[in-house]
């Protein structure tokens, strides 16, 4: 199995993941829009609110960098600038990925 | 940067008018792309006004009565004029068909015709369609084997097996789909287009051929085969009314059903 | 002349600004531009927690943000492309599993997903309206 075919599987791996975490992560904002910070805090530091939060960012991120991929070699023809695009998505989604993380654990532990 | 106008020396310009001179009933206005690569010029759509009455019903009818009877130097393919050929495909009325068995009733309002889209062209309605044929010879379009039957006589095949090829022998390689392919536009020098691939899915489906795993290895490409996202645009086209996208998903779900 | 030069000044047939606009490119190319964007919401969402998890101070930011009347647009923007991208997946995951494929089906499918995205979207916008209000 090659990088093209794992890439195909995990984009709909991860979509399907996704389909789910999304779903329940766009009907929780509803129900938190407009919450105070303290109602926010409160809300996230239930174990399955911060467990599929977590979730969220790393699935949703992945199906992000395997989508922005695609797009990029679509459209960058010129290899080098194509490359570094390419490792540009990969690592600002890793970042962010951490980042999210890293607030969701500082949130459940310290607040 | 893909580009998504045309480059400088491709603008379509305006061209000549042949107008018919008294006014019938059975008018109808051809406008039709033309690039003349003698004349250092840019194409231009020409206009010509034909009398209905006096040609037959389909759009190569009309075609080859303005070389017959208005202007000689109009060049387009064509051979069979019944759909066998796939010599006359080009871009009728905004979508990609052959001219052959495209009804000139079916298009109201001036009927438009340019090459097949995004290719290099030689002239007027001719496209330069090597590239296609060297990513169609690049899938070994022939039957692999090397076993012989038990009674030395042909491989024969079960009406199911058979029934299997269905949808996918009857391409003429008219090339309608890959044109009309706006992933084929842009990246159409490595990935291979729908209508390749759907060539590549009859020998894969063949039950006589051995192959079948080097023609799964040859295709477990990101730009060869992935490029296909979906967009049917392919299926949409197809004068054949085959379904060139449903092929290309199967290969795709037989590469990763692989180990 | 040489070749290459033939080849070279060969003009390139017209294509995007001749070929009719067809149902399939039409909703293959939203599914691309909602993916594209949802990536803008994605990473507003990773601000959102960093925010929170920086503090009150910050955290107003957000509140800032996600209750002024561009805020609202923006993320009603993000549930409708959410919604139109999800669906319009499903679809694509049927297709790859060799469902739906033929052409009467995937207009009929792809109609619905706009249908229920659009239906969907509003009814949670109008939730989204009188939990504010």
């Amino acid at each position: 199995m090659n990088g093209a075919v794992k890439h195909w599987k995990i984009q709909r791996y991860s979509a399907i993941m996704n389909l789910f975490i999304a779903l329940w992560l766009a009907f929780s904002l509803l129900c938190i829009q407009g919450n105070s910070y303290e109602e926010t805090i409160k809300w996230l530091k239930y174990p399955i609110n911060s467990i599929l939060i977590s979730l969220f960012f790393i699935t949703s991120f992945l199906h992000m960098r395997l989508g922005l991929q695609v797009v990029i070699e679509d459209y960058v023809s010129k290899i080098l600038l194509r490359k570094r695009l390419i490792i540009g998505i990969n690592s600002l989604s890793w970042i962010l990925t951490i980042i999210s993380i890293v607030s969701v654990l500082k949130i459940v532990i310290f607040n | 940067m893909v580009q998504l106008t045309l480059p400088k020396n491709s603008k379509v310009l305006k061209g000549n008018l042949f107008s018919l001179e008294t006014d019938v009933t059975g008018k109808k206005t051809f406008k039709i792309y033309r690039y003349d690569p003698e004349k250092k010029e840019n194409p231009r759509l020409d206009t010509y006004q034909i009398d209905l009455k006096k040609c037959g019903p389909m759009v190569l009818d009309a075609l080859i009565y303005i070389k017959n009877e208005l202007d000689p130097s109009l060049t387009f393919r064509r051979s069979c004029r019944e759909g066998v050929c796939g010599s006359c495909s080009m871009n009728i009325d905004g979508t990609n068909t052959l001219a052959c068995t495209k009804n000139i009733n079916d298009v109201r309002g001036d009927l438009k015709i340019y090459p097949l889209p995004h290719m290099k062209v030689i002239k007027d309605l001719v496209p330069d369609l090597s590239n296609a044929y060297k990513q169609y010879a690049s899938i070994e379009p022939w039957l692999k084997s090397t076993t012989e039957t038990e009674d030395g006589l042909e491989k024969r095949q079960s009406p199911d097996e058979r029934k299997e090829l269905d949808g996918a022998y009857e391409c003429i390689l008219c090339f309608c789909c890959s044109t009309s392919c706006p992933s084929y536009w842009w990246n159409g020098d490595e990935y291979l287009g729908p209508a390749t691939l759907l060539q590549a899915y009859r020998w894969i489906s063949d039950s006589r051929d051995e192959a079948r795993e080097e023609r799964l290895d040859y295709l477990e490409d990101s730009f060869k085969l992935y490029r296909c996202h979906t967009i049917m645009n392919c299926t949409k086209t197809c004068p054949k009314g085959l379904n060139p996208a449903k092929a290309i998903s199967k290969i795709k779900k037989a590469i990763s059903e692989r180990t | 002349m040489s070749d290459k030069q033939t080849l070279d000044s060969r003009p390139l047939s017209p294509h995007l600004q001749v070929y009719k606009p067809q149902i399939t490119s039409i909703l293959s190319i939203s599914h691309r531009i909602s993916g594209v964007f949802l990536s803008l919401g994605l990473i507003t969402m990773s601000l959102f927690v960093l925010l929170l998890a920086i503090g009150k101070d910050s955290f107003f930011l957000w509140i800032l943000f996600s209750t002024s009347f561009l805020g609202e647009v923006i993320l009603f923007g993000w549930v409708f492309a959410l919604f139109f991208h999800m669906f319009n997946g499903i679809r694509h995951l049927f297709w790859d599993y060799g469902i739906g494929l033929s052409l009467t089906v995937s207009k009929w499918t792809g109609l619905i997903v706009c249908l229920t995205s659009v239906i969907i979207s509003i009814i949670f916008g109008i939730i989204l309206l009188e939990l504010i209000l």
